[in-house]
């Protein structure tokens, strides 16, 4: 399915968080890299249509998101936020249960399909082994890929991650980013917030820079991220490096040359 | 989870039959249950006919009502405190403390002072329904910013709000001094209680509660995720302001239906739904009936200890709901303090 922004952008008052953005999404995995607040959460809940474009146009399959009812967006579209505090102690499974809402009607019970959805999303994230502890009691990088199992659990074809890898060890971080890896390979569209440049060049198909709330850069990962462009947005200089298999590695200074 | 919904079933009952046949002449336990169950049952089921006839109408026109309303109170402030917790995302919004009671209250004594609740039946739980929507709306649109409601804030909106709305009650009744039986009886109906209750009382709140919890258990998958936080809840195709509209409507309804029937009772709507947090999980299919079972219990049992403590005098009924409320507000306010640091 494919998403698009036409020239969209958002405010809130009279300050703009993103203007002009025109990204076109058919399958991949993108990272959106910038530094904090240039808009990567911004484009990510425009993307979503958890805020209505100020300007411009999202549309989905073709149509307007504006014009979609809710849980059709739901059910193409899995959002996963950043902010993984939750207050109430739900079981891991009832949270990732809570994914299948857009596929069930007020008076439907579960029905085996979704049983299996949530299970499947659950050993995917490697969370299974957590299925009946309570939320409240995870560590932050437990919740955070609980969170990411139920956005799996929609089956949706397009998924938005907002630092999928802020609170995980590198062990983890690894993991999900490989299953995003595979998750695109299978088809699906990912766009992700990754604030490490060094996993967003090693997995990501294209990789999108951010700078002010402008898209100033979207492609190939060895294009877009260059000593000078990172140099100007980031204010910091870069070393480009090559590992074996030829994925590039950033080592930065402060000083800027 | 069916362990727990038998064994409050099983108090429910315990605690109804107890509450009919305690009072200033013990009736045997038997004999009420029978007549109950011969009662509410159809067809012959039950035979109550051996039972005197002095016994049938303490049972069945004094104490029966009484008890029936006690439990429908308790189930409805406990739903309506479910409800406000899920909508304010905190679990210390209930009706009495963020003012809620206060303006159902309110509404009543306008009702009551104007003369209207004597000329029309529905005029006391329509103003109180209202004063309740209007009370909860205000501390709503008050205190909650971006779907997020500091505790703080909360309490201290609501503790204003108390404060004015009871002003202006007091206001209205000082106005009706002059009519020293009407004043007597909006002062009386204040304090919380549940004297001379009947049948009629019943049935105004009863339709209430169906719809209050009805509605609000069709849709506790959204419920669920709102408790999640805002952003999630749209994001797996929620629709927030219609379901935050729908808590709003409700739980001013069951509070406004509660407050018409038997005056402000406090801390029953946040005891009961975090007992039963406590003791089911937080999840809205299961959690709003057993709220209601749990706040119908200790209703009952409230009642029973003020009828039994003095006898034969009676305490008010909100004496002993706030002598048990209060210090476990301040348990959990404490524990929330050391926990989330408020």
């Amino acid at each position: 399915m494919r998403l698009e922004l036409d020239n969209a952008g958002i405010n809130i008052g009279r300050r703009w968080l993103l203007r002009h953005a025109s990204l076109e999404l058919r399958g991949g995995l993108l990272a959106l890299v910038g530094p904090n607040g240039s808009g990567k959460s911004t484009l990510l809940r425009l993307l979503g249509g958890l805020w209505g474009a100020s300007e411009g146009a999202v549309s989905l399959g073709g149509c307007d998101l504006k014009s979609l009812p809710r849980r059709a967006i739901s059910r193409a579209i899995a959002y996963t936020p950043q902010d993984t505090h939750l207050d109430f102690a739900f079981t891991v499974r009832e949270v990732v249960m809570m994914g299948r809402h857009p596929h069930l009607g007020r008076f439907e019970f579960e029905r085996g399909s979704d049983r299996a959805a949530v299970s499947e999303a659950m050993r995917r994230v490697d969370v299974a082994q957590l299925a009946d502890r309570f939320v409240t009691e995870l560590s932050g990088g437990e919740r955070q890929r609980v969170l990411l199992a139920r956005s799996l659990a929609t089956q949706a074809p397009i998924l938005l991650l907002d630092e999928p890898t802020a609170s995980l060890d590198v062990a983890h971080a690894l993991d999900v980013l490989g299953l995003c890896r595979e998750l695109a390979e299978e088809g699906k569209t990912i766009v992700a917030a990754i604030h490490d440049l060094n996993l967003a060049a090693r997995f990501a198909d294209r990789v999108a820079l951010l700078c002010e709330g402008r898209l100033i850069a979207c492609g190939a990962a060895d294009e877009v991220l260059r000593a000078e462009s990172l140099n100007r947005v980031f204010g910091v200089s870069a070393d480009r490096l090559f590992t074996g298999d030829g994925k590039p590695v950033f080592v930065f200074h402060r000083d800027v040359c | 989870m069916a362990l727990f919904f038998a064994i409050t079933l099983i108090l429910l009952a315990v605690f109804t039959v107890l509450g009919v046949s305690v009072g200033s002449v013990n009736i045997p336990s038997s004999q009420v249950a029978r007549l109950l169950l011969a009662r509410i049952t159809p067809f012959d089921w039950f035979d109550a006919s051996d039972i005197a006839p002095s016994q049938r109408a303490i049972i069945w026109q004094l104490r029966a009502p009484r008890v029936a309303v006690a439990a429908l109170v308790g189930a409805s402030l406990s739903a309506a405190g479910a409800q406000m917790q899920a909508l304010f995302r905190n679990p210390l919004a209930s009706p009495d403390i963020i003012g809620t009671s206060a303006g159902g209250a309110l509404g009543a004594v306008i009702a009551m002072a104007t003369g209207l609740a004597m000329r029309e039946m529905l005029a006391l739980p329509v103003f109180s329904f209202a004063g309740s929507l209007l009370a909860l709306f205000a501390v709503y649109a008050l205190t909650t910013r971006g779907g997020r409601t500091p505790v703080a804030t909360l309490l201290l909106a609501g503790v204003a709000l108390s404060s004015l709305l009871a002003a202006a009650s007091s206001f209205l009744i000082s106005m009706t001094w002059v009519r020293w039986e009407v004043a007597q009886e909006v002062t009386f109906w204040l304090m919380g209680g549940l004297d001379n209750r009947q049948w009629t009382h019943c049935l105004m709140i009863l339709p209430c509660i169906v719809v209050g919890l009805g509605a609000a258990i069709s849709r506790w998958r959204e419920l669920d995720l709102l408790l999640t936080g805002e952003e999630t809840a749209l994001a797996l195709g929620v629709e927030i302001e219609k379901t935050k509209r729908l808590l709003l409507v409700n739980a001013a309804l069951l509070t406004g239906a509660s407050v018409a029937v038997s005056g402000v009772i406090g801390f029953v709507g946040l005891i009961a739904p975090h007992a039963a947090r406590l003791l089911i999980g937080p999840s809205h299919r299961r959690l709003l009936p057993a709220s209601a079972l749990l706040g119908a219990i200790f209703l009952l049992a409230a009642d029973l200890l003020a009828r039994t403590v003095i006898r034969p005098e009676e305490i008010r009924l909100g004496i002993i709901t706030a002598g048990c409320g209060a210090p476990f507000f301040l348990f959990l306010l404490l524990r929330g303090r050391r926990e989330a640091g408020y």
